[in-house]
């Protein structure tokens, strides 16, 4: 059976993703994946000093070389750092970092920030990744970067790319904490419907998701825990 | 407009340009009839074909019209210092700018053939790199043994100080009178530049080699800082903005230094050593608000938002 992917799914069990089923990530996903990157990083330019306050805090009681880390172990914990505090919005654009190879990003923090070694501490990464945003205003051009290289790394594992022509859907969809799901649902649902696939499953990794995706009677929803 | 005149309002744009930001659009050289630049013909030949302006030849001017298709895209502290130059000198007679221009101290004392606002280059990225690294944590240039870069180090302890001594509470005058005194001790920086160059160095390509490597050692945070603490410790512990900020701007040059560095293999091209020079004078600049805000002439407040302004000049590219 058509399996979809959701963004919880592609993000968080990116180690997960198997070539059993015909696996599908509709555009609209790797839209809301844009959406978000980019209120993410504005947000950490916005934050910057609470987040800095934050990794002071936390490696402050780590002494000295102890607190070095390769950037994607910082950037993982940046994660639980910043969901524990609430910032929702920036942990999700740390997750992107810690699991996706954005080349950009990963090609220029290795000749600039990794050039001495390839552990660092974590106030100089924090600082060197809210300079690159700011670089050049990065942080623009950023959100697309990263669709980019996830549509790239999805080429590479063959799994397929649904374009999906959703400007009515977008539009259409009031305000609430789950729109950006039913976005999704509507999408697949409109997959669906042209292509005439009678019955498909959804990978996510969000537990309210199956409420949320009731009137879609032919999606089945699949819940899966796969925090790294 | 006659091309006589446009070249000599450019040349006092750069001027203003350079007087403010420490860069200019163009490089200038003196030449029989004042400062002039290739460049300039360059881009207005370009301009020319691309249809954006019109030369036409009168018996005794090349005049330049602007279509009306011409882009007018300019970073708005360009267009400021251009247009202010246009306002008081459109409607004045050309002999009037001549006059003006050939008055000019560096335009009088110059030499055919003398690079002219474009020499100060060399010499700012000569005594202004590293300067941050060096004066606030004591690093050593690669090259410090060579007595020339000695000397360069001297030249620059009395800009700096020439220039704390002139500051007043407007950080905004800092940048000009870094220029001002670089322009000053010109002369002997252009000795030590000139001893370098005999010994078979490139100036501007060891400064910054030099450079690259001293921001490494800083930014591995392990220098002492007095009481058996590292620069590290510091950061962790401290919640001192300024100590914070000169992080952010070390960082920042690290990133700048060592982009650039990528594109000097052989030798700097012209828009390389532009952005070195407006770093070098940056640095100078940052290290001239750390010591007046140690010195208490300027308050906590004034050297935040100064320096978080010096990091974006510096990633604004």
């Amino acid at each position: 059976m058509i399996k979809f992917l959701d963004v919880g799914y592609l993000i968080n069990c990116r180690h997960k993703i198997k070539q059993e089923d015909r696996l599908v990530v509709t555009s609209c996903v790797l839209k809301v994946i844009r959406h978000k990157i980019k209120k993410g990083s504005h947000l950490f330019l916005e934050k910057f000093e609470i987040v800095k306050d934050l990794v002071k805090n936390y490696y402050l009681t780590i002494s000295g070389k102890r607190r070095r880390r390769s950037p994607k172990e910082i950037a993982e914990e940046m994660v639980q750092l910043l969901e524990l505090k609430g910032y929702a919005d920036v942990a999700f654009l740390f997750r992107v970092i810690a699991r996706y190879y954005i080349r950009d990003l990963e090609e220029h923090t290795e000749k600039t920030l990794l050039r001495p070694s390839s552990k660092v501490s974590p106030i100089n990464y924090i600082v060197y990744l809210r300079n690159y945003f700011k670089k050049q205003k990065n942080y623009l051009v950023f959100p697309d970067k990263v669709v980019d290289s996830i549509r790239k790394e999805l080429q590479q594992n063959n799994i397929e790319i649904a374009e999906i022509d959703d400007r009515e859907l977008w539009l259409d969809l009031d305000s609430g904490t789950d729109r950006e799901d039913r976005y999704q649902l509507l999408c697949i649902e409109k997959y669906m419907r042209n292509n005439g696939i009678p019955e498909a499953r959804l990978l996510t990794t969000d537990h309210g998701l199956p409420d949320t995706a009731q009137p879609f009677e032919n999606i089945k929803v699949e819940v899966v825990d796969c925090q790294a | 407009m006659a091309r006589t005149k446009l070249m000599k309002l450019l040349f006092l744009i750069d001027r203003e340009l350079h007087r403010k930001f420490g860069a200019t659009l163009f490089h200038w050289k003196m030449y029989k009839y004042g400062p002039f630049s290739r460049e300039v013909l360059d881009v207005l030949d370009d301009m020319e074909v691309d249809g954006f302006v019109v030369a036409k030849v009168t018996d005794d001017a090349i005049i330049y019209e602007l279509a009306s298709t011409a882009p007018a895209e300019l970073l708005p502290e360009v267009k400021k210092v251009a247009d202010h130059t246009l306002e008081t000198w459109t409607r004045r007679s050309l002999d009037d700018l001549l006059t003006y221009v050939y008055n000019l101290e560096e335009v009088k004392e110059a030499w055919l053939g003398k690079p002219l606002l474009g020499m100060v280059r060399e010499a700012a990225i000569a005594v202004g790199l590293g300067a941050l690294a060096e004066e606030v944590y004591s690093t050593q240039r690669v090259n410090e043994l060579i007595q020339p870069y000695r000397r360069l180090q001297e030249l620059r302890r009395r800009i700096l100080q020439v220039v704390e001594e002139k500051a007043g509470e407007d950080v905004a005058e800092i940048i000009p009178n870094i220029a001002t005194a670089i322009q000053q001790y010109a002369p002997e920086i252009e000795e030590a530049l000139a001893e370098l160059k005999r010994l078979g160095a490139d100036p501007v390509k060891a400064s910054l080699e030099s450079v690259v490597e001293e921001y490494t050692e800083v930014l591995r945070l392990d220098i002492p800082v007095g009481g058996g603490k590292t620069l590290e410790d510091l950061l962790y512990e401290s919640r001192d903005e300024v100590l914070d900020k000169l992080h952010e701007i070390m960082i920042a040059l690290y990133m700048e230094y060592v982009e650039i560095s990528e594109k000097c293999d052989h030798g700097c091209p012209p828009e390389a050593a532009q952005r070195l020079e407006k770093l070098a004078t940056l640095e100078l600049t940052t290290y001239t608000i750390y010591k007046l805000f140690q010195k208490q002439k300027i308050d906590k407040k004034t050297a935040v938002v100064a320096l978080n302004e010096i990091v974006d000049k510096i990633l604004s590219g």
